[in-house]
């Protein structure tokens, strides 16, 4: 039989048919997209060293929807772009290599829901559901721990919004430094983008925040009172925690009319304020159970509006 | 999920307090050996700055942090210079020298300072904590805070007794992070002079102090109590009789003035800080002819503090001034004295 090339080498066996069915399976991952962080500093980790870590705050309302389609061939073509998914792109190779099939290519595809300009387009979610579509395309489960491995190695520094339950990150060793075995409380959150023209750090070049010894120490005080608020599921408390690493923060990416913000929050009796370290939105956080929500909520937009930010999303964390 | 660990020492163990519920709304945040929290820190930041290359340390101490420092610096191996000034309890002075630690009694305060600048002219590689000045003695107390707000959340008090005022107002600053209501209450002891009182000397050890350490920030503190020596017994021996708790006398000044505050305010949540075991006591807060022929002793405790208006209101018995956070010269002391 004439064979030409580029083209595949004729079937005539069901069993290798069936094979190749289960090979090219399209693999599918989602992603929810996330707000920046609850708290984000410098903690003593297991063995009293002191190590970065963050506390992911999601946001429900958006995701990102990774699809990989393995191909016999060794390249690797992503949608929209690789350039501008390059992360995205090195975790579906490394995800590859972690299950074994190294050298294997496909198409990879990036679907995102979030609304542009609004500053949640995150790398991680990108790398987390393309991490998820690839195991999936192969029927591989992968544990939370795994793919935070994976999403690490693939963007030096990663969030937390692989796991279910809240957790203290440490976002570039890609280790969980304490899990709190439980989810976030319930929290009603207000968010806006402070910098419609952030274009996200690049953790690469970004140095980190480079903590004194009495702000490091100043973290303990807040994890504290983190662990009690996801215990006590009490919004109150984790709000407090926000509030005061946003301000501890501050001096690393500045957020434009943070004084402003923080007395807004005060004044409508908001639970706190929570920021993006590495990144441009700002959300007030609300108590979910608060009989004055909808009223509480709806002077937030009238006075965020005043303030210059015109576009707020509405989005809710935890079960009720 | 957390499990329980096996401690690699005891001043690991040491380093985070157990809490109590003394009353509906008074929780007492007992220690080990509180003053090994900044023996501890001191001596580890210092590693890390590399100032403690030489392995050698002096210090000046009456007696608890100097006693932290020779635990700590005997598990490190470090060589360690202890100036006592003249009148420390003998047997701490004994503890102090079986870890190893160097200690030479000095006439006073002011001569082991003087020694210690001369020493240190000549080494500049000798340590030295300097725990009435150095700011990382309060720094020290943030895991505490951590604890505190992990075990209750809320707080809406902390009351505890004050020497160089490292625990009290460290551990005030990192819970009011998150909360500057927190109502800060110190205790101090009669004739200290931390508060603006003239010195008087024969106080007990532990609480109080002669000189004034920079630790303390008076700017934190929302009202002061006052407690004699004979008071202070008297509640420690009563905080044994009610809680079953054998606490040092600074602990027993704490509980009676926090007692107090939790039930005058029923609906406020306070922390009390018990810093110490009374073991490491010379004389025990039992030996009831001893204390009798020292004038320490009281059968009855006063069941509300005298209320004064200034710090140099005379007062020869528990009082209480509302410090308002003032400083400490905005009462403008040395005017009062010259009157």
């Amino acid at each position: 039989m004439e064979r030409h090339p580029g083209t595949a080498p004729p079937i005539n066996d069901e069993a290798q048919i069936e094979e190749m069915l289960i090979e090219t399976v399209l693999g599918v991952g989602t992603c929810e997209a996330h707000h920046g962080e609850l708290l984000q500093g410098m903690f003593y980790n297991n063995n009293g060293d002191i190590t970065r870590g963050l506390v992911t705050l999601p946001c429900p309302i958006f995701h990102t929807t990774a699809k990989f389609l393995p191909t016999p061939q060794p390249e690797l073509h992503v949608l929209p772009s690789k350039i501008a998914k390059r992360k995205a792109a090195r975790a579906a190779e490394l995800t590859l290599e972690f299950t074994q099939r190294q050298g294997s290519g496909g198409l990879l595809f990036l679907g995102n829901d979030s609304p542009e300009g609004w500053g949640l387009g995150s790398s991680t979610t990108d790398v987390v559901s393309t991490i998820r579509a690839v195991a999936d395309a192969f029927s591989i489960s992968l544990s939370s721990d795994e793919v935070a491995r994976i999403a690490v190695k693939a963007e030096v520094a990663s969030d937390s919004i692989m796991y279910a339950d809240a957790v203290l990150f440490a976002q570039r060793e890609g280790y969980v430094i304490e899990s709190y075995d439980r989810e976030l409380p319930p929290m009603e959150i207000v968010g806006f983008n402070t910098d419609p023209t952030f274009a996200g750090i690049d953790t690469l070049l970004h140095p980190p925040a480079n903590y004194s010894w009495d702000e490091i120490e100043a973290f303990r005080p807040l994890r504290g009172l983190l662990k009690r608020g996801i215990f006590d599921q009490d919004p109150n408390l984790i709000g407090k925690v926000a509030t005061e690493s946003a301000r501890l923060n501050q001096k690393f990416l500045p957020k434009p009319r943070f004084a402003d913000i923080l007395q807004l929050g005060e004044e409508i009796g908001a639970v706190g304020v929570q920021v993006a370290h590495s990144g441009s939105v700002v959300g007030i956080i609300f108590d979910p159970v608060d009989n004055q929500l909808t009223r509480k909520m709806a002077k937030a937009v009238a006075a965020l509006r005043q303030l210059g930010f015109p576009a707020c999303h509405r989005f809710r964390v935890g079960a009720i | 999920m957390v499990t329980r660990v096996v401690h690699n020492s005891p001043i690991e163990a040491s380093l985070l307090p157990t809490f109590i519920r003394l009353a509906k709304n008074l929780v007492a945040a007992t220690f080990g050996f509180m003053k090994l929290i900044p023996a501890t820190f001191i001596l580890e930041q210092a590693e890390k700055d590399e100032r403690l290359k030489a392995g050698k340390i002096i210090e000046t101490t009456s007696g608890p942090f100097g006693l932290a420092l020779a635990i700590v610096a005997a598990q490190r191996n470090y060589s360690l210079t202890l100036l006592c000034p003249k009148g420390v309890d003998p047997a701490i002075l004994e503890q102090m020298a079986n870890l190893g630690a160097k200690v030479e009694v000095l006439l006073d305060q002011q001569e082991c300072i003087d020694q210690i600048q001369a020493r240190r002219s000549k080494d500049r590689e000798l340590f030295w904590p300097s725990q009435y000045h150095n700011p990382q003695n309060s720094g020290s107390y943030a895991g505490v805070a951590e604890a505190i707000l992990e075990a209750m959340g809320n707080v809406d008090c902390l009351i505890g007794a004050v020497g160089s005022g490292g625990s009290l107002c460290g551990t005030g600053k990192y819970l009011r992070l998150v909360g500057q209501d927190l109502r800060v209450v110190a205790v101090d002891a009669m004739g200290s002079v931390l508060f603006g009182k003239s010195s008087v000397p024969g106080r007990l050890p532990g609480m109080g102090n002669g000189v004034m350490p920079t630790t303390l920030e008076h700017r934190m503190v929302d009202e002061v109590h006052w407690v004699t020596s004979s008071e202070a017994l008297c509640a420690a021996r009563r905080l044994h009789k009610f809680h079953g708790m054998c606490m040092g006398t600074s602990s027993g000044a704490a509980f009676l003035a926090s007692s107090w505050w939790a039930s005058k305010n029923p609906d406020k949540t306070a922390v009390v800080f018990f810093p110490d075991h009374s073991s490491r006591l010379f004389t025990s807060l039992f030996c009831k002819e001893t204390l009798q022929a020292a004038d320490l002793w009281l059968d009855e405790l006063p069941s509300e503090p005298k209320e004064i208006s200034h710090p140099r209101e005379e007062s020869n018995r528990w009082s209480r001034l509302e410090w308002a956070r003032r400083s400490l010269n905005s009462w403008e002391l040395a005017r009062e004295a010259s009157e």
